[in-house]
């Protein structure tokens, strides 16, 4: 506020002042993260947009072609749609349904139990176990003739799937496989349900609320910020989706599992087109941001801070 | 079902008071639900074990026959040698050794600055603080295939290949990932706190260091099992940069055993095994510790 | 920034959101972290974790260790290896090889026998093994060569010598087989040079040569012919084959005997159904490359034959039967004839068959019979500081001593013609393998391979699986690849 002369009061003057060395103090904070940022990841990733407008197979220098990887994406290869489709299939099922088992997985380890620990480790040991190993067993289990799944099936009377050997089926399954990695979901949940003040959930009682109200009007407003996190994770996380398939399938059968990230992969190390594999990798990148965005600007419908929202700017 | 918890909830008459069931609820003494919970618990459990018990599983089993028909759970004969041969082979034992320098260096390195930078973005006010942050977010949605080699090259340059810096220094100037979660954990912690340290005349790193670090120890020590955890498992970094034998990880020589016609399953389980322990050991405690300290810092404002 | 003003039972309401935040960040950083550590991208030198691995792929040629130290039963006839006339004496140098390296005990102590009997016998070169696994060297040698890394000798793999022999990565042989007096091609099998555009860049040290192995007993008891008898008589065709296959196909579903391997299968790639059209007459591309052959009537009778086995006799399992580990297979009595390189006797031999195994060559097609040859060669890297050394050094592996060295991995043929095949088991015939050695082709190469390869494997699966027909699965084939072929 100004003073009578005009002038900055006092206490404005030092306000700024202070308000200049916070600035300081605050960009020597973020030095570590600035430092490494401009050394170790700018350069690359602005070589990587450079690539994007190359023909590079990274073992010569690489040629300038503008626009046309671009072009040639979306006109010429087949392959770009066909794993971008891919890639949204997978992520449109997985997500609702890794968030809600890991949140029912989560509600149902939120136990007071001597050995849920125990538990809690089982749950979350399919997301430490080597992939190779994981993969193995799939195959076995997901195996058409022999395999555990088909035999139970048949067992119980149902019709049975090629699964991995079906164009039609093979995604499903990996949907299905990722449901042993929703470890690291279910444990944010885990976390955000235990602090959940219990006073809420008394209150709700005394109103005479059930099981499925409380769940409703506690539970699930509380853990919105905990949802969204994940939410936004999950999106970014499986848009990239790419080790199980790359060991299990690698794109087939008919290039039903080849997601986008794989397709980028063979592009960079096994066609030589480093190149394309660029303008792929920055085209992603701006699908993701938009996504990420347009969560963002939804978040202020449905995720509830009970706090002071203004303090979570930015997220 | 009740909640880890602490006696908040033990106000009053637990018994005489109708306790919302369910969800946050204090657990009723008499459980027919709890023993339905537990066996619907144990069978998904069982389920989510299944990778994990094949893979010991078969990591005793002939080689030749680790994929029968049917599939043996228990093999026939049980051979504990697939270890021995597995573990010696390649000189694992300097393996775990380098992996467990990479890895506790890289988790101390992402602790500290990840926290520091956090705070800076969560705590501090600069005008290109959210531009900043954003391009921070930024960093994570490019996959990392395409800045394989230019960040080669660049380390290349900068004369670190052949050594660990490559796979630890990134790790001190605070991950993008940890930094935006960290710093949404200091965005709860109420300024008040801060308020009052600088009225005290404390200044800005002694309130990071001696409010916010000891504040934050759950999310901290979620970083450090994450960190833990990746570079555990990291195998891109250590194949790319460590040429030099007496350098090499764990995740490198696992992949070892894949060979271009065909695996050694048997001791590549086996090996995976004794390499997947630690890590679970690790979640095991760690999981107690943080969980359990989150719900009681967190009751105990209220 | 924000302001924390507030009422204390704001500063309440706070805390327990600061409770739940708290818990976005514990969990957050597990979730998505691993999710992401997983998935993608974190930290900034870390990639997704690409764990390659062979199981999918259905021949599968494990190299595996033999019970006994193999003898080297050839005599070897040559008297002196073939190596530069003159190299500086004394001088102390260091050659950097890059090398593939895999976890079996055979592998490991052979090329211990191999480069240190090579550096004894040599001691003024030190060989500097920089050790790779597979599933990744090709990432990592793009990395280390984009980086500016100089190797003089290289692992090779033919579906990089396209791009690396134009690229200066690597470089021809020609010059050094002229240089070398005590070099006379003629000794050699020339089909199994690996070559491009005309240049050779490869001598192989490991050659492997495709035949069949069968289980002679099973056939036995179904009445069938014996396919060295039909050998004999001049008699082993295709249409044989699968009359032999159909009469010896038994059982359902789980537990059907399946007479003969698929050939078309697509986790087998090409180095496996080029059989097919080789026999037919036909092959991937026209000699001088301007064309791929796939539209023409001889592949798709020749697919088509294949197919037929599979749905028309059930000889033949489909892909998804065969495409992992403890599918019908050989050693588990469930596939009668099957088509492997040689690395597959050791395999043979470990999985103790209870039923009497025997070679045959490939059956004959109606346009003859050529042998796809796998050959593995040390490529010479372009900006080596020791030609001569490295030229040495390539010599003393596919020589005398080297070669037997590299028995225990499995290979038969050794690419000096000087030098005999060894046979270790019973159920091995040098019959078979020389004569197989008279039949050998290599597989055509284009730039770059993995492109086709894919387009190759996607098309066989969608002709298998009858999402197409033959002939427009073959069609489709032929204008993708001669889209490669245009480069």
């Amino acid at each position: 506020m100004l003073g009578s002369d005009g002038m900055p009061s006092v206490g404005e003057r030092r306000k700024s002042v202070l308000h200049r060395r916070e600035a300081w103090e605050g960009r020597l904070c973020i030095l570590p993260w600035l430092v490494g940022f401009v050394v170790f990841t700018a350069g690359p990733m602005l070589a990587s947009a450079y690539f994007a407008f190359t023909k590079f197979d990274a073992l010569s220098a690489p040629e300038w072609i503008g626009l046309g990887n671009f072009v040639d994406m979306v006109t010429k290869d087949d392959l770009f749609w066909v794993s971008l489709y891919n890639t949204a299939y997978y992520t449109s099922l997985s997500i609702p349904l890794y968030l809600l088992i890991a949140l029912c997985a989560a509600m149902a380890l939120n136990v007071r139990y001597p050995s849920v620990s125990i538990f809690r480790t089982v749950f979350y040991l399919p997301s430490i176990t080597p992939s190779v190993a994981s993969a193995i067993l799939w195959l076995m289990i997901f195996q058409p003739d022999y395999g555990l799944l088909n035999t139970f099936l048949t067992w119980i009377h149902l019709p049975t799937r090629q699964w991995l050997f079906d164009p039609q089926v093979a995604k499903l399954v990996f949907v299905i496989m990722g449901i042993w990695g929703i470890g690291n979901f279910m444990v944010i949940f885990l976390a955000g349900l235990q602090s959940i003040p219990e006073h809420l959930y008394e209150a709700a009682a005394i109103d005479g609320a059930g099981w499925w109200a409380r769940l409703r009007h506690v539970t699930l407003p509380m853990l919105s910020p905990i949802i969204f996190f994940n939410l936004v994770i999950g999106i970014i996380g499986s848009f990239q989706v790419f080790t199980a398939a790359y060991i299990i399938t690698d794109g087939g059968p008919v290039n039903s599992t080849l997601f986008y990230v794989l397709y980028l992969w063979n592009n960079a190390f096994q066609f030589f087109e480093m190149g394309y594999a660029s303008a792929l990798a920055w085209v992603l990148f701006v699908v993701v941001l938009i996504f990420t965005f347009i969560q963002f600007k939804l978040a202020n419908r449905w995720v509830y801070y009970e706090g002071d929202l203004r303090s979570l700017e930015g997220t | 079902m009740s909640r880890v918890m602490e006696p908040l909830v033990v106000q009053g008459d637990t018994e005489a008071r109708p306790r919302p069931a369910g969800l946050g609820s204090y657990r009723p003494r008499i459980e027919p639900t709890a023993v339905l919970w537990f066996v619907v618990v144990c069978a998904f459990g069982v389920i989510a074990l299944m990778p994990f018990l094949w893979m010991i599983s078969t990591s005793m089993k002939l080689h030749g026959h680790e994929f029968d028909y049917p599939p043996q759970w228990i093999p026939h004969p049980v051979q504990w040698v697939n270890y021995s041969d597995g573990l010696t082979i390649l000189p694992f034992a300097l393996y775990f050794r380098n992996t467990l320098v990479i890895t506790i260096a890289s988790t101390i390195g992402a602790v500290l600055s990840a926290s520091l930078v956090a705070f800076g973005f969560a705590r501090l006010r600069f005008p290109e603080r959210d531009a900043l942050f954003a391009v921070l977010l930024a960093t994570m949605m490019l996959p990392s295939v395409v800045t394989l080699i230019p960040t080669f090259v660049l380390f290349k340059a900068l004369g670190w290949v052949n050594t660990f810096l490559p796979l630890v220094i990134p790790h001190f100037t605070g991950g993008a990932f940890n930094v935006f979660l960290i710093r949404q954990y200091y965005q709860t912690v109420p300024y008040d706190l801060d308020e009052s340290a600088r009225i005290d005349g404390a200044g800005t790193f002694a309130i990071w260091w001696n409010i916010m670090i000891p504040l934050s120890g759950p999310v901290l020590a979620a970083v450090a099992i994450f960190t833990a955890l990746f570079s555990w498992n990291d195998f891109m970094g250590p194949l790319i940069y460590l040429t030099n034998p007496s350098l090499k990880t764990v995740s490198l020589g696992l992949q070892f055993f894949l060979g271009q016609y065909g695996a050694q399953w048997n001791q590549l389980m086996a090996v995976s095994v004794v390499m997947t322990a630690p890590v679970v050991l690790l979640f095991f405690f760690a999981q107690r510790y943080f969980i359990h300290g989150i719900v009681m810092t967190g009751m105990g404002g209220r | 920034m924000t302001s924390f003003d507030r009422s204390p039972s704001d500063a309440r309401r706070a805390i327990s959101r600061r409770v739940i935040l708290k818990f976005t960040g514990a969990g957050a950083a597990l979730a998505a972290a691993s999710l992401l550590q997983a998935c993608g991208s974190t930290a900034s030198t870390s990639t997704p974790v690409p764990l390659a691995t062979a199981a999918p792929a259905a021949p599968a040629k494990p190299t595996t260790a033999p019970t006994t130290a193999p003898k080297a039963t050839q005599a070897a006839v040559m008297t002196t290896t073939p190596q530069a006339a003159a190299q500086p004496t004394g001088e102390q140098i260091t050659l950097n090889i890059a090398a593939v390296k895999v976890a079996q005990t055979v592998w490991v102590d052979s090329f211990q026998k191999i480069w240190g009997d090579y550096q004894k016998q040599n001691p003024n070169v030190k060989l500097q093994i920089e050790e790779d696994p597979f599933g990744g060297f090709d990432v990592k040698m793009l990395t280390a060569v984009a980086g500016g890394a100089i190797f003089d000798l290289i692992y090779g793999w033919g579906q990089w010598l396209p791009t690396w022999s134009e690229r200066d990565v690597i470089q021809p042989l020609d010059s050094f087989m002229k240089q070398d007096k005590s070099f006379d091609i003629t000794n050699y099998h020339q089909d199994y040079f690996e070559t491009w555009k005309g240049k050779t860049y490869g001598i192989p040290w490991f050659v492997s040569l495709l035949y069949m192995y069968y289980n002679k007993s099973a056939l036995h008891d179904a009445g069938a012919d014996d396919p060295q008898d039909l050998e004999k008589q001049g008699k082993w065709t295709w249409e044989n084959a699968r009359a032999v296959a159909a009469k010896a196909s038994k059982g359902t579903g789980v537990n059907r005997v399946y007479g003969i391997q698929n050939l078309i299968d697509s986790g087998s790639g090409v180095i496996l159904a080029i059989a097919a059209p080789w026999a037919w007459g036909t092959d991937l591309y026209s000699s001088d490359m301007t064309k791929s052959l796939f539209a023409d009537q001889k592949w798709i009778d020749a697919v088509q034959f294949q197919m037929d086995m599979i749905y028309t006799d059930h000889s033949e399992p489909l892909p998804s039967e065969t495409k992992q580990e403890g599918g019908p297979s050989f050693l588990n009595g469930k596939m009668l004839m099957v088509f492997q390189y040689p690395s597959f006797n050791r395999t043979v031999v470990e999985g103790k068959p209870q039923f009497t195994v025997a070679e045959v060559p490939l059956p004959k097609g109606p346009g003859g019979r050529s042998a796809p040859i796998l050959d593995n060669s040390w490529y010479f890297g372009a900006h080596t500081k020791y030609p001569d050394q490295v030229w040495k050094l390539n010599s003393y592996l596919i020589g005398p001593h080297g070669q037997e060295l590299v028995v225990p991995l499995g290979e038969r043929y050794p690419v000096d013609k000087r030098i005999k095949p060894t046979t270790e088991y019973p159920f091995e015939s040098v019959d078979v393998i020389n004569f197989t050695s008279t039949i050998g082709k290599p597989i055509p190469l284009i730039k770059p391979e993995a492109k086709f390869e894919t387009a190759f494997t996607t098309a066989m699966d969608a002709i298998v699986l009858k999402q197409k027909t033959v002939q427009q699965g073959l069609t489709d084939l032929a204008r993708q690849a001669d889209d490669l072929l245009k480069g």
